[in-house]
């Protein structure tokens, strides 16, 4: 089977509509980041998970109003797989009388229940505070690491393209997050595991961005006589197949990982498959443009 | 095939690296499904018979992580802020503020409480001396000493704390019989605990979160305890009509018995007396403790007797009686019987048998190792009242006497525990007085003397670290290092087991279709990047098993995620060859430049991911390093299958075997 067997799209010279399509993207996410926000989860927020399970006939909205007196404030209850609830109280208290608080409240409200603690997350302020900033070192720093690998393979161009792309695809892929959190089934709290997703995302996003690069590279050297954007061109139709075959087969996992993987890995891998997603598209749509739309400035700037 | 003799070298050392590596872990995979299928006794005996293998391979086989196998993981950080406000004396309103703002900065700020203190302390009083708060004469800080001693002495002093903490952690957990719990500092002033299995996780908090209660104890009457443990060793003696009831713990009991029991170790027990300090003339007058005398020569085992007699004693199977007269030391017992004993002993009815008042606790430390490395712990019979509370004692220290260098433990306590502590000295002469830390006994020693001073001596130590042990135990009365649950993480059992189940099927399903895909798109060559993907995830397996690292759910992702991008250095390179092949190369030529051409590309790509990999290793906590490391692991073997590997096996079926090879 062949897909994109030579391949001969006219793609940077229709840069423009990638340029329309990301503007609108990001636009969309930046405007939901800033109105919605997003919602940290226990990681960087601190506070107290319970999971406790056996509670299939439970209520939630029950539960919650059941629970808002012993809690305080507003604890958040939700279905947590098949049989549980989680509910979320906020770090104040101590640990056994909030977990005791919550186990005798179901036990009064629902007496034929029979809850079980399944799963504790419990995660202090301070803590929370060092493991945020440990995730804002772990997203700069990687941002940073990369920008000075492929100075060194490539050129300073190539740098700002690839950081471009992956700025790109986190920032569209936090707005999905801010856009579809409550209204999808699941959670999309901002955590480590999410965090991690990302990282993996602009691995992956890189991954791809290189591969068009490296023929880039190639071309340049080989057809001397072809102006560069048309060399650009040339480079991502020759490596479309391969772009899309790699797409698929992660694309392939990551819709495993979101279905069988689990309540745990459900936020990770719908972050991967957006990341995959955004990230394929962004190194034909966005990081080759960046060098092109760069290489025409150097040149009207030199001329 | 020239020049592969290296290549095919490699592979075999990497292949059969990681087969050693996993090899264990398919053997714990296998024992324990044969296991699964034993009878309850069967089981029991087979993992008596084979302790040291069933260890040995549970400590090499791949880890699961805690949101595997269930458990609880727990980060401690020790309270520098009560700390530094025990330490200080002439305590004024100028301190208590200094050391709120301190707090509170601490709470908000990347800076630990000590350094805020400091700096609190520096802003608010540029010319002050550190010293009008904390002095120690051990420590030799005095009136006079200068803020960067001070500094010293309480860095010094919080990294005790720290230490205290974890011993007494230790200890606690120990106590509580997780099997491998692990207990480490993590930066200044955490502890990450990690404890599998854990059924109650409130019992833990309470374990770990409690303020540590130092208290010395008096024991109870030897002679009293020997006619009670007789009673109690009657009450298990089997009889007829409740051999069956017995049968059943017997059981539970039964691994120790007809092995060697622990033999006494040839303690010089501890003295007690008054402070040799140059005040008292009689400093000298420490006698030797004849009582001890030859310590238990009656060692044969009570368990042989038993066995001989049927059904078994099921506590005398499982504790050796100290049938002495002047101790009070109830039995001695393998680390491995102490939850059959204590379940034996803990029965009702059994505790009405001790004499009123007397309470079982076991020692700290193991009195006996055997030469298979199990150790033996004793029992004691204490008063249940404490005497005294160790919150009185203000300062422990090890010392070395004079003349023979032998060490010691030197006691200092304030004014109302040494009126106490003359009142009990002088009215038990001659009597064992116990240190008990959190119901454990850390020490026993007699009673040489009244001490009125309050300035005490621990002599007749066997070890400096017996005595920088007791000091600790000591200090951590006088000065308990308090610790908070910053973080904890549990995941039940259930829940464990069905991330597992998760995780296996989203492996299976995710190799199966991408395998599919792979042989669809590629054809032959399709099969051989497949033959590379299934080692690759085997060799992900043996890395982790090689480096000793966990698997957890997020590490299992980390492996489903590399089947799907592992392909990709396959995929750069077939397409290349399908390119080079388009114009014209043989088959042979198109394979040689494949490879070539392909991989710069492979390289930066991977190199990039790996970093990746790095930074979040180095960020992450616990699950999300898991994922690290099998992202790394996944780099690193794909690389070698797909440039290594994948050649190898083309080289031989275009070489050797003259196959037309399909790219699809």
């Amino acid at each position: 089977m062949r897909l994109f067997e030579n391949a001969d799209y006219t793609l940077i010279p229709n840069r423009r509509i990638g340029y329309i399509i990301s503007g609108i993207l990001l636009t969309l996410s930046i405007a939901s980041l800033l109105v919605r926000g997003l919602s940290l989860g226990i990681d960087f927020r601190g506070g107290m998970e319970f999971v406790v399970g056996n509670t299939q006939d439970v209520s939630t909205v029950e539960l919650r109003s059941a629970l808002t007196g012993p809690l305080g404030g507003q604890p958040e209850v939700k279905r947590y797989g098949d049989t549980g609830v989680l509910i979320r109280a906020s770090a104040a208290g101590d640990i056994n009388e909030v977990q005791q608080r919550i186990l005798s409240t179901m036990k009064q409200e629902f007496p034929e229940a029979e809850p079980r603690i399944e799963k504790t997350n419990i995660v202090g302020p301070r803590f929370a505070e060092d493991l945020k900033q440990g995730a804002i070192y772990a997203v700069f720093g990687a941002l940073a690491v990369i920008f000075l690998y492929i100075l060194v393979r490539f050129e300073w161009r190539y740098s700002m393209g690839a950081v471009a792309a992956l700025i790109h695809d986190v920032t569209i892929t936090l707005g999905i997050f801010s856009l579809l959190a409550g209204v999808v089934p699941f959670s999309l709290q901002i955590d480590q595991s999410i965090i991690a997703a990302f990282l993996t995302i602009v691995g992956y996003s890189l991954n791809d961005t290189v591969v068009v690069f490296d023929r880039v590279r190639e071309y340049v050297n080989l057809l001397k006589t072809e102006n560069f954007p048309d060399v650009v061109n040339r480079s991502i139709n020759a490596t479309l197949s391969r772009t899309v075959v790699t797409s698929v087969t992660t694309l392939i996992v990551v819709t495993i990982l979101f279905l069988f993987g689990g309540e745990v890995l459900r936020g990770f891998s719908f972050a991967l498959i957006i990341g995959v997603i955004i990230g394929t598209y962004s190194s034909v749509f966005v990081a080759s443009p960046t060098i092109v739309e760069l290489d025409r400035r150097l040149d009207t700037a030199t001329t | 095939m020239q020049g592969n003799g290296f290549r095919i070298a490699l592979t075999v050392f990497f292949v059969g690296l990681c087969g050693y590596y996993l090899y264990p872990s398919v053997q714990n995979m296998y024992v324990s499904y044969q296991m699964g299928q034993m009878e309850e006794a069967e089981r029991v005996e087979y993992q008596e018979n084979n302790r040291q293998r069933l260890e040995r391979i549970r400590e090499n086989s791949l880890n699961l992580g805690l949101d595997l196998q269930g458990g609880m993981h727990v980060t401690l950080e020790v309270q520098v802020a009560s700390l530094l406000d025990q330490l200080a004396r002439n305590k004024d309103e100028s301190f208590n503020n200094i050391l709120r703002t301190a707090r509170q900065q601490a709470q908000e700020a990347d800076v630990t409480v000590l350094d805020a203190f400091l700096q609190e302390f520096e802003a608010q009083n540029p010319e002050g001396r550190l010293s009008r708060y904390f002095r120690s004469e051990s420590d030799n800080i005095t009136r006079r000493s200068d803020n960067s001693a001070v500094e010293e002495y309480l860095q010094a002093q919080v990294d005790d704390a720290v230490q205290r903490a974890m011993e007494i952690v230790r200890n606690r957990v120990d106590r509580y019989g997780v099997t491998e719990p692990s207990i480490q500092a993590k930066g200044d002033q955490r502890i990450a605990v990690e404890l599998p299995g854990v059924e109650d996780p409130s019992r833990v908090r309470n374990l770990l979160e409690s303020a540590s209660q130092l208290t010395f104890h008096l024991t109870g009457d030897p002679q009293q305890l020997q006619g009670a443990m007789q009673r109690i060793i009657e009450y298990y003696e089997p009889s007829a009509e409740d051999s069956a009831q017995i049968a059943a713990a017997d059981t539970a009991a039964g691994e120790a018995a007809g092995e060697e029991m622990p033999q006494p170790a040839d303690t010089s027990d501890a003295q007690m007396a008054e402070a040799d300090t140059g005040e008292t003339e009689d400093g000298t007058a420490i006698a030797t403790d004849e009582q001890e005398g030859e310590q238990g020569t009656s060692l044969t085992g009570p368990g042989e007797d038993a066995s001989q007699a049927g059904p078994q004693n099921p506590l005398l199977a499982a504790m050796q009686p100290m049938p002495r007269q002047q101790t009070p030391i109830a039995g001695r017992v393998f680390a491995s019987d102490t939850s059959t004993v204590r379940e034996l002993l803990s029965r009702p009815e059994v505790q009405d048998l001790l004499p009123s008042g007397v309470q079982l606790m076991w020692g700290a430390n193991p009195v006996v190792t055997t030469e298979d490395g199990r150790e033996a712990f004793n029992l004691f019979a204490v008063r249940a009242e404490p005497e005294m509370t160790g919150d009185v004692v203000t300062d422990a220290s090890v010392q070395f006497r004079q003349q023979t260098n032998a060490p010691m433990v030197s006691i200092t306590m304030n004014s109302t525990g040494a009126r106490q502590w003359a009142r009990i000295t002088g009215a038990n002469v001659g009597e064992p007085v116990t240190i008990v830390l959190d119901g454990i006994v850390y020490s026993y020693a007699n009673i040489q003397e009244r001490i009125p001073g309050g300035r005490t001596q621990i002599e007749g130590l066997e070890s400096r670290q017996e005595a920088s042990d007791i000091v600790t135990v000591l200090k951590s009365g006088a000065l308990p290092a308090p610790v908070n649950i910053v973080e904890e993480r549990t995941v039940g059992p259930t829940l464990g087991e069905e991330s597992v189940r998760a995780g296996f099927i989203s492996v299976v399903v995710g190799l199966l279709l991408v395998v599919l895909f792979m042989i669809m798109y590629y054809r032959t060559a399709g099969v051989v990047a497949d033959i590379a993907l299934l080692l690759n995830v085997i060799l992900i397996l043996g890395i982790l098993a090689g480096f000793n690292a966990t698997l957890t759910l997020p590490g299992i992702a980390g492996i489903v995620l590399t089947i799907g991008m592992a392909v990709d250095a396959n995929v750069l390179i077939y397409d290349r060859v399908r390119e080079e092949q388009a114009t014209g190369k043989t088959l042979r030529a198109a394979i040689d430049a494949g490879y070539e051409q392909s991989l710069s590309a492979i390289l930066d790509a991977n190199i990039t991911t790996f970093f990746m990999g790095v930074i979040l290793y180095s960020f992450g906590v616990g699950p999300v390093q898991g994922f690290a490391v099998t992202l790394m692991a996944g780099i690193l073997s794909s690389l070698f299958t797909a440039i290594i590997v994948t050649r190898l096996i083309f080289d031989y079926m275009v070489e050797e075997r003259s196959m037309e090879v399909s790219y699809g």
